[in-house]
């Protein structure tokens, strides 16, 4: 046992130790060292000092720290006992070995209510300081109470040790055997919250995914609401609002193309009302009978005559002649201008008239006879009652959105009520009833250049602006 | 150039032969009022140009200018037409036509295509 422990044997009738016989047995057992133990009944013992010992020997109780003792009994007689001194670190070293959780404290108690206790933070020995032995069970080899030390609540566990009296406690507080249930408990709690909160999000983000899907699909059909027909659903969604954006778009591809149909069909139907017309006026005979009518007035000096003649079949033939086609700014100047002197020698120089043509433009594509009607509007209506001053400016301009026309009168204006309907004609709705021409102009313009393309008339008592805009491609 | 004119419509016919007579230096030879009588007149006449109508009664003029040039006559002619375009043009042009004339006829421009043709 090396230094932790010295052994004494102390025998009847013979020495093992030294200068000792039976004599000091006899004595020893009716010391006070061995009164307790005697008293105990019990065959052994913990106990913390004998003084008698250390006195006979001539040694300190500060040497160890308790003993151990054993009857020897020899045909139920007492011959003797064995003394087991052991150290304190001894003692200790066994209680550390125990590995109790942290903040533990474990405590090994004598009979006679010595306790040795480690803890982490400090090793203690002290005669029944904490009062364990007092609070265990005496009879019950083991049991546990929960219970108060220091200030701190602990679990009390003892055990009784072997034969004797002595017992092994230990104190775990109570925040360790409840900890794990804590951290169970937290944890539960944890995975509500992150349950809860995981949920919110894919609830968050599910809402806010079908919010974007309606908001998208609503945008593009309030656009489509308005008339914009060349708008699409972009949805990479595979769920309904995949399908629905799908079905939309397929829906607004039939409707495209119903009013694709719906316009072509207008256009046609206005190309064989033209071409009916044409049929109707037999050309063959009109210009016969023109050439008839020249001939006649010819053969009489008026030269006059013939030259209107002439500049009346050359306004026929262009604008009866493939009305729908495309012809260059400059051919439609030209023609215009024939037309312009045509209306001047009819009225006798009524009005004046300037047309002013960017260089620019002269090269610009525009379908044909969209400008005369215009001119044919003014001369036909803006100068009832008056003989002078008139005067009817025509303007087209080339800039980067398109080409702008303005034709302009000085004339005594327009029935508002009659602007206000020009202004809201919707050729897909209104039937043309009255100024033909004008309407007409803004019903082919839809139907050439699109929605971008505009009509629009201002007019008051010092005169009608009307301007059109054909955008570039 | 001495000058024929076939055209089945008198005021037309009439008015091209005083007009060409008394304005220009031209002399008309002859007029005929289809093409029948009119190929009969050129192979008389033999003129510098024919003036032809295409729509007429008995033969239209294109047809009077075929069977003149199978029967190997040479001739230059004006066709008088009320469109600026006429579906014939390449037709025409193998058949000697030289230029037209849009009803109603415009005596400048009358006057301008004659001395036009006159150099060809």
């Amino acid at each position: 046992m090396g230094n932790d422990c010295d052994v004494f044997s102390i025998e009847q009738g013979r020495y093992n130790i030294p200068n000792f016989g039976s004599d000091f047995y006899k004595g020893y057992l009716s010391s006070n060292d061995l009164k307790v133990f005697l008293d105990s009944g019990k065959d052994s013992g913990w106990f913390s000092t004998h003084p008698v010992l250390d006195e006979t020997f001539g040694q300190t109780t500060a040497a160890y720290s308790l003993y151990y003792i054993r009857n020897i009994v020899d045909f139920r007689t007492n011959v003797g006992a064995i003394v087991l001194d052991v150290s304190r670190s001894y003692i200790m070293q066994a209680l550390k070995d125990s590995n109790l959780p942290k903040e533990s404290l474990v405590s090994f108690i004598t009979s006679d209510g010595y306790e040795t206790t480690y803890s982490e933070d400090s090793d203690i020995t002290s005669m029944n300081e904490s009062g364990f032995l007092d609070k265990l069970e005496k009879g019950k080899d083991q049991g546990y109470y929960y219970g108060d030390y220091k200030g701190k609540n602990y679990m009390f566990l003892y055990s009784h040790v072997d034969t004797s009296d002595s017992y092994i406690c230990a104190l775990i507080p109570e925040s360790i055997m409840t900890r794990e249930v804590e951290i169970l408990r937290n944890i539960t709690i944890i995975g509500i919250l992150i349950g809860i909160i995981i949920a919110l999000s894919i609830g968050l983000s599910i809402s806010r995914g079908i919010g974007n899907a309606i908001s998208v699909t609503n945008e593009v059909l309030s656009k489509a609401a308005k008339g914009d027909l060349n708008v699409h659903i972009h949805q990479k969604r595979k769920d309904e609002f995949g399908t629905i954006s799908e079905n939309i778009n397929n829906m607004l591809d039939t409707i495209r193309k119903a009013t694709k149909q719906e316009k072509e069909s207008i256009l046609k139907i206005k190309e064989a009302e033209i071409r009916s017309l044409e049929a109707q006026i037999n050309p063959h005979f009109l210009y016969n009978t023109l050439d008839a009518i020249n001939w006649v007035a010819i053969g009489e000096g008026a030269y006059e005559a013939s030259k209107m003649i002439s500049n009346l079949a050359d306004n026929l033939r262009y604008s009866i002649k493939n009305s729908n086609e495309v012809v260059t700014v400059s051919k439609e100047v030209e023609y215009l201008r024939k037309y312009i002197q045509l209306q001047q020698k009819r009225f006798r120089y009524l009005f004046d008239c300037i047309l002013d043509v960017d260089d620019e433009a002269m090269d610009e594509p525009i379908h044909k006879m969209l400008i005369q009607p215009l001119i044919e509007n003014a001369i036909e209506h803006a100068f009832i009652g008056r003989e002078e001053n008139n005067e009817i400016v025509i303007r087209i301009k080339k800039e980067d959105m398109g080409l702008f026309i303005e034709v302009k009168d000085n004339g005594i204006g327009m029935d508002p009520e009659l602007l206000k309907q020009l202004n809201n004609f919707d050729y897909m709705k209104d039937k043309i009833k009255t100024n033909i021409g004008l309407r007409n102009v803004a019903t082919r313009l839809k139907m050439y250049y699109g929605e971008n393309s505009r009509m629009h008339i201002d007019s008051s008592e010092k005169g009608t602006r009307i301007t059109i805009f054909i955008p570039s491609h | 150039m001495r000058i024929v004119i076939i055209e089945d419509e008198v005021q037309i016919r009439e008015g091209l032969k005083n007009a060409i007579t008394n304005l220009t230096k031209h002399e008309v030879a002859g007029t005929a009022v289809d093409g029948n009588k009119g190929k009969a007149l050129i192979k008389q006449e033999k003129p510098d140009l024919i003036i032809t109508d295409i729509r007429m009664p008995v033969m239209d003029g294109l047809t009077m200018l075929k069977d003149l040039q199978n029967e190997g006559m040479q001739f230059k002619a004006i066709l008088l037409t009320g469109y600026s375009e006429f579906e014939y043009a390449r037709e025409a042009i193998k058949l000697g036509v030289v230029d037209y004339l849009l009803k109603p006829v415009d005596i400048n421009n009358l006057v301008a295509t004659l001395n036009k043709v006159e150099k060809v």
